[in-house]
């Protein structure tokens, strides 16, 4: 708009639903610089506007989505980061790649800002400048990838890119995902309130440019990023696995190393873990690469196809690690086929993976303990293993049928219901499911779990594992200023070091996430040394970050996205694991359970670390003065009197 | 150098439009797949991506100090290719024989590995081949 902006596009579209009015509104210049953009602007926002005990369901409740500065050039990797308040209280913020984002910041946004509840279906049509709030009764009840054909065929154009949500979402099953290029998936629970502000898509076409303010260096800073990515001087032990197989051999590397949960983690190794790994999928059902916009890695989203076999025909896309061990290790099933089969019916569907692994291995062990019979899940056999069982509850789980309608509550909601014991066996933390991450082996994992601000989330402290100090020139860490000390971090299995681990892993990873830039490409020097994005970031925008500035940033927005919790009412009691980590030991692998004191030991150094106060978990005065968000801090103090 | 042209082999293709993207940064300095010589068609519900070339190549060549187009260097499966046509042809031969072999070759080309995606500098493409 007024202003010369390269990087952004400086604009960000507002929808209202209820009132169907559409407004379009220039980005400050104040908040691109405290919070970069995607993630970080998002979650402002949602503080700024959603204010404290807002239904998640009530059309006050916001949907945030947000493309970064660099999001549309290579760099970006097609992140979109999706923001919304959840049923449970607290903000959820989670990202997809594909090529929603970028075409979005082609079309000239950076955030689009959802509001109010349409009376009847509807979706948006954003094409370039002109937004439309279109019918969408005939699309209502249909899968994500039958809506994603309909309204291409509708427009006439086969290249716009959709964002939709499927009949899970509709049904308001909780933390249903947003679905794009069919295969990506993300924001946990995103789905679910689109679903209620009856919105069932969102289409974009944009044919703008996103300039960059110094085309010559920002290609040569790019060039830096796709170096460090190649095999050849690789820092990091699971570059080349993940180069070669995918995501999906990650499972085969954590069962070496006793971290693969098997049989809802009453196990931590699996004797069948290579049936469903990366190298039989490979071999086996793989069709084709496939891959995010401008990212390198062609086997991280490949196309899969079931050729024979009670699955024949089966096919689908982005196999990731957490679907092999949820939809497979966790709920006993070994055969491959299977997995897809329940992958590409979770996409179509609408429904998150990591609730329908949980939910499922959660409903397992309760019916090996007897807790639960075939009378209450509807005749279904749900024993470990059972994978024809597995695609029956999926699909009751999307229609909220019989039993499938307490498993859609949630595996913590389900487990009250059901009593009897049986909330033990639920593996969830602030009433959301776990993920693929071990715990009881990866202490930083653990942490990170019990303190994410929306509950698990692997991707704000990605890849968890420090890279090793001989790697790392000791004059980045001197320049960088990391507090870390990371001959103790890199022990895996103590408490010792890891708050403060956390607290940079969260930090850089939010600065990334907000540039944006997908977490998973970072292996070796990338996600250490961040002078390098730093470079992409000042020639892409022609602001001048530091380091410090950005390292800045990436604390202020944890701190307002624990500011939006805190409102909400949790505190420090809130941020912890589930029982199961803190009390049984894996003696197939011969390690003990995170003692009590051992992760009271680690949230103490990362609320110290963090300055916030340790008896609550609040962020202090002092440091939310210190990152300029006086105003947080004076709106915390009234609401704790 | 003269008889070469661009190839595409659209089993290679992983959709990642990074073609689209170098190309259009060469044309006009900023990102816009609008203004790229090279685009890619996904036909989603099938899996397929389909690169199209409305450029054969020779002039953008001519500017690189390896000799090659911008999208050929960039593209991170090979499916992309700036050859003759005998070597193209033969290119594909191998293709299809090593991907019997080994499953990597289902989502990279042979000509790529192992240094699939080392950037546009040091590494000649002839000395990969």
């Amino acid at each position: 708009m007024g202003r010369n902006w390269y990087g952004w596009k400086g604009v960000i579209l507002r929808v209202d639903l209820s009132e169907r009015k559409i407004v379009k509104q220039e980005l400050s210049m104040e908040l691109a610089k405290n919070y970069i953009g995607c993630r970080g602007i998002n979650s402002k926002i949602l503080y700024d506007e959603v204010k404290p005990g807002t239904d998640a369901f009530s059309p006050e409740n916001e949907l945030i989505f947000g493309t970064g500065p660099l999001d549309g050039t290579p760099v970006g990797m097609g992140r979109v980061s999706v923001t919304t308040k959840s049923t449970r209280g607290t903000l959820i913020e989670g990202g997809f790649g594909g090529f929603f984002g970028p075409e979005l910041k082609f079309a000239g946004y950076d955030h689009l800002i959802i509001k109010g509840r349409a009376e009847k279906p509807v979706y948006i049509w954003i094409d370039d400048e002109s937004v439309e709030i279109r019918d969408a009764a005939h699309l209502w009840g249909k899968t994500t990838w039958v809506t994603d054909k309909i309204i291409k065929d509708e427009i006439g154009d086969p290249s716009i890119q959709v964002a939709c949500i499927g009949p899970a979402a509709e049904n308001l099953v909780s933390s249903c995902p947003v679905v794009s290029n069919l295969t990506h998936t993300g924001g946990r629970g995103c789905g679910t309130i689109m679903g209620a502000k009856k919105l069932k898509a969102i289409a974009v076409r944009g044919s703008g440019e996103v300039k960059v303010a110094y085309p010559a260096e920002f290609e040569k800073a790019y060039a830096k990023i796709r170096e460090a990515l190649d095999l050849r001087g690789s820092k990091d032990r699971f570059t080349v696995p993940w180069a070669i197989f995918g995501p999906s051999i990650l499972p085969r590397i954590f069962n070496e190393e006793g971290g693969l949960m098997s049989l809802n983690a009453q196990r931590m190794a699996w004797e069948h873990a290579d049936d469903i790994s990366g190298e039989k999928y490979l071999m086996e059902y793989v069709m084709r690469p496939n891959a995010c916009f401008c990212c390198p890695f062609p086997s991280c989203s490949t196309w899969f196809q079931v050729k024979d076999g009670p699955y024949a025909g089966t096919v689908g896309g982005k196999l990731t690690a957490g679907d092999v061990i949820c939809l497979g290790s966790l709920i006993g099933v070994n055969y491959l086929p299977a997995i897809l089969k329940t992958r590409s019916l979770c996409d179509q569907l609408g429904l998150d993976v990591f609730h329908v692994g949980f939910a499922l291995s959660w409903a397992m062990e309760c019916f090996e303990k007897g807790i639960l019979t075939e009378k209450d899940t509807d005749g279904i056999a749900l024993q470990f293993g059972n994978h024809e069982g597995v695609i029956e509850m999926v699909k009751k789980i999307a229609y909220r049928d019989g039993f499938g309608g307490i498993l859609a509550e949630g595996v913590e909601k389900a487990s009250r219901i059901v009593g009897k014991g049986s909330e033990r066996y639920a593996l969830a933390v602030k009433g959301q499911e776990l993920e693929g991450m071990p715990q009881r082996n990866l202490y930083v994992a653990a942490l990170g779990v019990a303190t994410s601000e929306v509950g698990p989330d692997h991707t704000r402290w990605y890849p968890p594992y420090p890279p090793h100090p001989q790697v790392v020139a000791r004059e980045v860490l001197e320049e960088l200023h990391i507090d870390v000390d990371f001959e103790k971090a890199l022990n895996t299995r103590s408490p010792e070091g890891k708050g403060r681990l956390l607290k940079w892993l969260t930090d850089t990873r939010a600065v990334f996430e907000s540039i944006p830039t997908c977490v998973f490409i970072l292996r070796g020097e990338l996600g250490i040394d961040l002078r390098i994005w730093r470079e992409v970031l000042v020639k892409g925008t022609g602001v001048d970050f530091s380091c410090e500035e950005l390292m800045k940033a990436g604390e202020r927005i944890i701190n307002i996205e624990r500011a939006f919790i805190v409102r909400e009412g949790f505190r420090r009691e809130h941020d912890t694991i589930p029982r199961r980590m803190l009390e049984e030991p894996v003696p197939e692998r011969y390690y003990g359970p995170i003692s009590r004191g051992d992760l009271d030991r680690m949230l103490d150094e990362y609320y110290e670390a963090r300055g916030w106060d340790k008896g609550t978990a609040i962020p202090t005065r002092r440091k939310l003065e210190e990152l300029g968000l006086k105003e947080v801090a004076d709106e915390l103090e009234k609401l704790k009197v | 150098m003269k008889d070469k042209r661009l190839y595409v082999v659209e089993d290679l293709c992983s959709g990642c439009r990074m073609c689209e993207m170098v190309c259009s940064f060469l044309r006009i300095r900023a990102y816009n797949s609008r203004k790229s010589k090279v685009r890619i068609v996904k036909v989603e519900w099938e899996g397929v991506n389909i690169p199209i070339a409305d450029c054969d190549g020779i002039d953008c060549a001519k500017l690189s100090p390896l000799g090659v187009p911008r999208c050929v260097e960039a593209c991170p499966t090979g499916a992309l290719m700036f050859a003759e046509a005998g070597e193209a042809a033969e290119r594909r031969r191998l293709l299809a024989t090593q991907r019997i072999m080994q499953p990597i070759f289902k989502v990279i080309a042979p000509w790529k590995w192992p240094f699939p995606w080392r950037p546009w500098r040091e590494v000649a493409h002839e000395e990969v081949g």
